[in-house]
């Protein structure tokens, strides 16, 4: 099925000004971040209330399969081959 | 007027109630088949004598009504009542009959899997499998592995045990740009599988993983066939850690594609072992063998739409449910084996 949910990446300052029952994150302890933990990863299919009213503002605004770009290369993903 | 029938020609007074003579009293009831499975609509039998009494069962079967083994209707909560035959009886104005009713398991049945979408989605269970507690270890799940879109030269863990030990613990797959073997690092480097997993198709994987005073020795089956055998690490691992569903999240691996049928066993399965489970290339019933965790991934699930936690329901021995993280509702799929 395809994904047509927004994937969207934040400074890791702003994790504390997640609404998670605005996205598809559980909790601040799950979020997916980048290696060296500055920044991490939220995805919702309605634009949440803290970033439309700019409360956060996003580092990057992706669709599905730009993120998995993203998430491929070494600042997300360690390489152990 | 009425009148008396007096067939062994008794001598005497006779009583004639105020009412006349009523009726005889009845018990008679029936269910409409003498067993159920707890997958099939809780049944209600029918009083073919005098209605008004009261159903009375052995302890373990549940009637509807009262949620007891005591009831005025009679129906049975076939999903709540244990797996055993039960007497039932039926008593009304002192006269009392009874059957006896068969509650047997659900048939098995797989119509659900559970897509994850290589980002950040997985499931935590709270199964420590650090080797000191359990040496020997058999991990086995169906995967539907769909690696469009994603980098090349990558690993991810449909399965495996959150560590700080950087190989070996998890049923890992490595993606070269086009096909998906599986990978297992020890002595002698790296060794792979042989058969690609990124075809579009269901597979098969089971990983054993056996203490050995010299390390740990891996065997990776696909679809019942051993295709890494005896591969050895001089680490013995996995050193701590909880076996997680989709992703380590300690090595940013995360699975994408389906999980269907997710077990563990504290022991190393014999090829005979594999073969059931493996069956004729679709799940069965695997609690014959006792696994120490059995997540079915989709049944024996709930969704709290509230918290947005899917939790799955161990079918093992262990009592260590899974809970989701990062996931939604519409992840749960009808694309089985």
């Amino acid at each position: 099925m395809e994904n047509n949910r927004t994937y969207t990446i934040l400074n890791i300052s702003d994790l504390a000004k997640v609404d998670f029952s605005q996205v598809g994150e559980t909790s601040a302890n799950t979020v997916r971040k980048s290696i060296d933990e500055t920044q991490f990863a939220i995805k919702y299919n309605t634009t949440p209330t803290f970033i439309s009213d700019k409360a956060v503002t996003p580092i990057d605004v992706l669709n599905y399969s730009e993120v998995l770009a993203l998430m491929a290369t070494d600042a997300w993903s360690t390489n152990e081959e | 007027m009425p009148i008396l029938y007096n067939k062994d020609k008794k001598n005497g007074l006779f009583y004639i109630p105020s009412g006349g003579l009523g009726p005889s009293v009845s018990a008679a009831f029936s269910y409409d088949k003498s067993s159920y499975n707890q997958s099939e609509s809780d049944p209600t039998p029918t009083i073919t004598g005098t209605a008004g009494g009261s159903f009375n069962a052995t302890a373990g079967l549940v009637f509807v009504d009262t949620g007891t083994h005591n009831s005025s209707t009679g129906q049975i909560d076939l999903s709540a009542s244990t797996i055993d035959n039960h007497s039932i009886t039926y008593t009304v104005d002192g006269v009392q009959s009874g059957v006896t009713i068969g509650v047997t398991a659900a048939p098995f049945s797989n119509v659900y899997s559970f897509e994850f979408d290589g980002v950040d989605e997985t499931f935590s269970t709270g199964l420590s499998l650090a080797y000191t507690a359990v040496p020997n270890v058999t991990l086995s799940c169906w995967v539907k592995v769909n690696y469009t879109g994603v980098g090349a030269h990558t690993s991810s863990y449909p399965v495996g045990i959150n560590s700080s030990h950087p190989n070996g613990s998890p049923i890992r797959l490595h993606y070269n740009g086009s096909t998906s073997l599986i990978l297992i690092q020890g002595q002698g480097g790296n060794t792979f599988g042989t058969t690609n997993l990124n075809d579009g198709n269901w597979h098969h994987i089971l990983q054993t993983i056996q203490y050995d005073t010299g390390g740990t020795i891996f065997n990776v089956y696909i679809d019942s066939v051993k295709e890494i055998t005896d591969k050895l690490l001089y680490a013995h691992i996995p050193l701590t850690g909880d076996f997680v569903i989709a992703g380590i999240t300690t090595s940013t691996k995360y699975f994408k594609g389906n999980i269907d049928e997710v077990s563990v066993f504290n022991s190393v399965l014999s090829q005979t072992d594999i073969n059931t489970i493996y069956g004729s290339g679709t799940p069965s019933n695997i609690s014959s063998l006792n696994p120490l965790a059995w997540y079915r991934m989709g049944e024996e699930a709930t969704f709290n739409s509230g918290t947005g936690i899917w939790t799955l329901t161990d079918q093992g021995s262990g009592g260590n449910d899974a809970t989701s993280n990062n996931m939604e509702e519409a992840d749960r799929k009808t694309d089985t084996p």
